[in-house]
């Protein structure tokens, strides 16, 4: 293991050295100059040679080598204006730049917006997509909410299963394979309301990043992909309020200056509240009492101690709350169940070139289910907790070469089904017992270039896994206490991405990526939903593993505005899990017994044309691909495709500027039919006719295909008040895309005959949606 | 404001209840047209006799009408039933060479059915199986060539402590009282439940009427039983729900079945349902050649009539 570490510091260093002389560095923060957010991947170049750049990394911190001298550097972010600064170096140099939000000079905004497309030809990552928040804020949505996660499945590659839900799989890896990070806590369940609406309040965030292919060896713990949420660290120039009214849920932020240009905080809450208003209606009726509803709330502090040292502390809390009352039977089910995360993170620059981010994140999932009928009481809990630490090291070594290294533990505590019961006389549970784990990861990686045709993205990331008691073994029967060491599992993950330029403006990608996972979602649903149970590689529960490798040709074209893609990808997957067929869901001590082991392919082409600017803004992307699995005790060890498997797969997403008021957006998708099992047979047995199934997934459904479309009518924009008005209509034409099929005995007694009958269910209808949004600020 | 909260209404409204339903035609698949086996052997007092039906299923896209129905049924195989001690040869029997007291014997399991004089069966008429808490019984099934074969096992019997009835919960049924039963569950044993009601000498179809010792291992408990009825059914009493009337007479039956038989009714219940969110259900079959059920059950019975408050 050491002799492969060295080899590859040795690799990686001795392609990317070169000749320091006589150079300095310039280093510092980019910062939004209105309200003073740091700006992550922010371009920093210099102008006679715009090969010799860098970037911003997380934080908002970069760092530039230059030869002494004169030099004009340019910095530059979608959106906002360049910013151009001259210098004479002659020694190590912090400059931090604040750029303004590009409304009044439109070529220069071009220009970043040219600058920001380049980044897809030069840059190394294959498969990553940043969303822009303002973007996403003019699509059409269902019900108006604004969706992050909805959002991500409109690109290539990315797919939903069920229509309405947040939920997603890219490039074939299952929803329980996406690593969805919010300010770098791991976040669990991301749906409210069985999925419909995602747990990301997008008033809230920054940004969003997706990686779906070529991975970096700073991420891990899943398998297929990276969603990188940040939240807004709070405005720290003046105070300002956002809110908006929509048919779901009503949304208000506040953020501003503690001490101005050194601590601001930011808070932002969600809340639905259309049953709550029904109440009245339900007063002295049957369900009297019953309600549902879901919150969000966002919080974040920062504060600056000096350019060297600065500490976040950002939190979510979210829950979706269900309450059914049936009055006439005293009976009453409760079921709240959401997130909580909380982060700690301290950024120090020990020089120029050194940057460390160190965090201390927490976060839990809990799902809780209880009924009562008069002293008769139920309650289900199952849920996942972790303790985190992370120390992540950016080490600008030189123009050529970009360093990231660092570890991360995680010590996780997994709650199955644990159950309890009370009556009169008795108190009884199942004696559930979590399982506790920790979790080690290292990683090293080069961002470097190795010529000026080639750079690459060389990285690896060692990771550890350990079980530990109580428990006891379902091999042997051995009994663990709590400090015994169940089982442990190493895996090394190597992750390669190189960039070869072939023209003025294309480039070929390809990457190689090794992925392991401890954490597994099993479900017996067809897209996630709240009761499904995260469970733990164990002595008897192999972690996943996977490969990907990825393939790609970028250009642009007409001076950067129209960016081009395609991408192949082909994906082998190890240790997959299921549930057995006979799976009913309910609540089993012995859980690991109900799974199934298997093995997953994926493998698909992505086409994808974006246009970022002009009056019309938008892309398309279309992908043609198959995800299947094979299973020892699944349609006889025969691949099958999964039912998130959509060979054809199209999205256009359409922004068109009307006017400095009015701004118009479409949205069309197009996919396959989603995959189900077919019934084959109807047989005899306890007096009725029953249904025996075909091969797992082997019919579809008809294909899926919608329309959706977006107004958004904007206010005179005033000093300090600014509001709008957005209008949508999903499903523009009514298409009655089958949400899941229902299956009947339609028996006609008069003539002595009877049919089993199957029908299609439709969810969502033509649904118009209206929102107002306002703000308010002192600057 | 207040529009947006009407308009809020309407549009929650539309979303939660205009969801639409409309005649799907599946794409042909090739249907298995596999052996089914009902087969059933119960210790208990009553003395039910083993018995086994067996049929083939048929194509989904089938029209059934009471000829093809007939056919499913296969009256020419040779079906054994071995104890360990003895090997019994079943007699294919039909309802209406039957007695009034064995049909009521195979009502009380087997419904309405047997009333029907078309409905034959393999049954261990003359009670030749000894039929016995621990043992072990083979199937074996011959029919033109094919081989069907299974195994179960009659677990330990129930220890039944008492029945009895307590008012209804929630708002109070003069009429109506909610069952109660003290049983005790044997200490680290995984056990396996399902009960069975004839109420008013009708058959009561035990649905949702299963259950094992997750949290009430090796204790003594006192639990409430609902009515093993389907509120989807019209003999659902909606007022009163899954209590009994009182003065009904009832014959309450809890019986113990081993970890296939319990797994192959858990799932079968679900196998009919494929709901919004869920995945399909396949039954688990514990039939070798075919798919169905050879099960055994242990059980106590227990005569009551419902008091009179």
């Amino acid at each position: 293991m050491i002799r492969l570490l060295l080899i590859f510091l040795i690799v990686c260093f001795g392609l990317g050295s070169s000749n320091a002389q006589n150079k300095y560095t310039v280093s510092g923060y980019v910062y939004d100059s209105d309200g003073g957010e740091t700006m992550i991947g922010a371009n920093i170049y210099e102008l006679s040679n715009i090969q010799n750049g860098s970037s911003t990394n997380n934080y908002g911190f970069y760092s530039l080598r230059l030869i002494e001298g004169k030099h004009l550097i340019r910095c530059s972010y979608l959106g906002f204006q360049n910013k151009d600064i001259e210098i004479d170096l002659h020694r190590d140099t912090v400059i931090n730049i604040s750029l303004m939000p590009g409304v009044l000079l439109k070529d220069v905004v071009i220009d970043a917006k040219k600058q920001q497309a380049r980044k897809n030809v030069i840059g190394t990552q294959v498969g990553t997509v940043k969303l822009e928040m303002k973007q996403l804020k003019m699509m059409p949505v269902l019900m108006g909410e604004v969706d992050v996660l909805k959002s991500i499945q409109l690109l290539p590659g990315v797919t939903s299963v069920s229509e309405g839900n947040s939920g997603f799989y890219v490039r074939g890896g299952g929803a329980d394979q996406n690593l969805i990070l919010l300010d770098e806590a791991v976040v669990y369940n991301t749906g409210h309301m069985l999925g419909f609406f995602s747990v990301f309040n997008a008033d809230a965030l920054k940004s969003t990043t997706l990686i779906k292919g070529g991975m970096p060896a700073n991420y891990g713990q899943r398998l297929s992909s990276v969603v990188d949420i940040k939240m807004k660290d709070g405005n720290d120039k003046y105070y300002s309020v956002d809110a908006g009214i929509g048919l779901i849920s009503s949304r208000l932020t506040l953020q501003g200056p503690i001490v101005k240009d050194k601590s601001s905080f930011i808070l932002s809450g969600r809340r639905t509240y259309i049953l709550d208003l029904a109440q009245p209606l339900l007063k002295g009726k049957k369900f009297e009492g019953t309600n549902y509803f879901f919150y969000d709330f966002n919080a974040k502090f920062n504060y600056k101690f000096s350019d060297k040292d600065r500490i976040y502390l950002s939190g979510y809390f979210g829950r979706d709350v269900f309450k059914l009352n049936f009055k006439a039977r005293a009976f009453e089910i409760l079921m709240p169940y959401g997130n909580s995360t909380a982060t700690l993170r301290w950024n120090h620059l020990f020089n120029n070139k050194l940057f460390m981010n160190t965090s201390l994140i927490y976060n839990d999932y809990n799902f809780k289910l209880g009924a009562a009928q008069e002293k008769f009481s139920f309650e289900n809990y199952s849920g996942v907790r972790d303790y985190n630490m992370k120390i992540d090291f950016d080490y600008f070594l030189n123009n050529r070469n970009k360093l990231k290294f660092g570890s991360n533990y995680t010590y996780h505590k997994l709650s199955p089904d644990i159950l309890s019961a009370q009556g009169e006389g008795f108190d009884l549970n199942n004696e559930g017992v979590p399982t506790f784990t920790h979790e080690n990861s290292l990683y090293i990686l080069d961002e470097m270039k190795i010529s000026k045709i080639f750079k690459a993205n060389v990285g690896l990331r060692l990771s550890s896994y350990s079980q530990m008691g109580n428990y006891t073994s379902k091999i042997d029967s051995k009994v663990y206490s709590p400090s015994d060491l169940v089982k442990s599992y190493y895996n090394l993950d190597p992750r390669f991405n190189i960039r070869a330029i072939t023209g003025k403006n294309s480039s070929l990608k390809a990457s190689i990526s090794f992925t392991s996972q401890y954490l597994h979602l099993v479900s017996n649903s067809s897209g996630s939903i709240p009761s499904d149970i995260w469970v733990s590689s164990t002595e008897y529960v192999k972690p996943e593993k996977g490969i990907q490798y990825s393939l790609g040709f970028f250009k642009n074209f007409k001076n950067d505005s129209y960016e081009t893609s395609i991408e192949a990808y082909y994906k082998d997957m190890k240790n997959q899990i299921e549930f057995r067929e006979d799976y009913v869901g309910g609540i089993d001590e012995n859980l690991e017994n109900k799974f199934v082991f298997g093995n997953g392919r994926a493998y698909g082409l992505e086409l994808f044309l974006k246009k970022s600017t002009g009056k019309l803004t938008g892309w398309i992307g279309y992908t043609l691909s198959r995800t299947e699995r094979k299973f020892d005790l699944i349609n006889n060890n025969q691949w099958f495709g999964t039912t998130f498997d959509k060979p054809h797969d199209l999205s256009l997403v359409v922004n068109y500027k009307l006017s400095t008021r009015w701004n118009a957006s479409a949205v069309f998708v197009y996919g396959s039919g989603r995959r189900y099992t077919p019934v084959s047979d109807i047989y005899i047995l306890d007096g009725q006719f029953n249904l025996e199934y075909g091969d797992r997934n082997s019919a579809s459904l008809p294909a899926y295909h919608r329309l959706d479309l977006s107004l958004v009518y904007k206010s005179k924009i005033r000093k300090n008040w600014n509001s709008s008005w957005t209008f949508g209509v999903y499903n523009v034409y009514n298409r009655k895309n089958p949400s899941f099929i229902n299956y009947d005995t339609d028996i006609d007694t008069e003539v002595g005959k009877s049919q089993i009958t199957a029908s299609k269910i439709t969810i969502f209808p033509i649904i118009p949606s209206i929102s107002y949004n306002f703000s308010w600020n002192n600057k | 404001m207040n529009r947006i909260i009407i308009l809020s209404i309407i549009m929650i409204s539309s979303l939660l209840f205009t969801s639409c339903e409309e005649e799907f035609v599946p794409s042909d698949v090739k249907a298995k047209q596999e052996y089914v086996v009902e087969g059933q052997l119960e210790f208990s007092i009553l003395n039910i006799p083993t018995f086994v039906i067996l049929s083939k299923s048929t194509s989904y896209f089938s029209t059934l009408d009471s000829t093809l129905v007939e056919n499913l049924y296969i009256d020419d195989a040779e079906v054994f039933v071995s104890d360990g001690d003895k090997k019994v040869k079943l007699s294919y029997v039909c309802a209406k060479d039957l007695s009034f007291p064995m049909l009521f014997k195979l009502y009380v399991v087997l419904g309405n059915k047997i009333f029907n004089s078309e409905f034959c069966a393999y049954l261990d008429i003359n009670n030749k199986l000894t039929i016995e808490e621990g043992r072990e019984y083979q199937l074996h099934i011959e029919h033109k060539g094919n081989i069907i074969e299974s195994i179960t096992s009659i677990p330990e019997n129930v220890n039944i402590d008492s029945v009895y009835f307590k008012e209804t919960p929630g708002e109070k049924i003069d009429s109506a009282a909610m069952m109660w039963v003290k049983f005790s569950d044997e200490a680290d044993v995984k056990n396996y439940y399902r009960y069975f009601v004839i109420e008013n000498r009708k058959k009561l179809y035990s649905y949702n009427s299963l259950f094992d010792d997750l949290i009430i291992d090796g204790q003594t408990v006192d639990l409430p039983f609902r009515k093993p009825v389907d509120p989807r059914s019209p003999d659902f009493n909606k007022d009163i729900g899954f209590t009994y009337l009182r003065g009904d007479t009832l014959q309450f039956k809890l019986c113990a079945l081993d970890e296939d038989h319990y797994n192959f009714r858990e799932s079968f219940l679900f196998s009919n349902n494929q709901g919004p969110f869920s995945s399909y259900v396949r039954a688990s079959d514990n039939i070798e050649g075919g798919i169905g059920i050879w099960g055994a059950y242990a059980c106590e019975v227990v005569n009551i009539i419902v008091p009179e408050k």
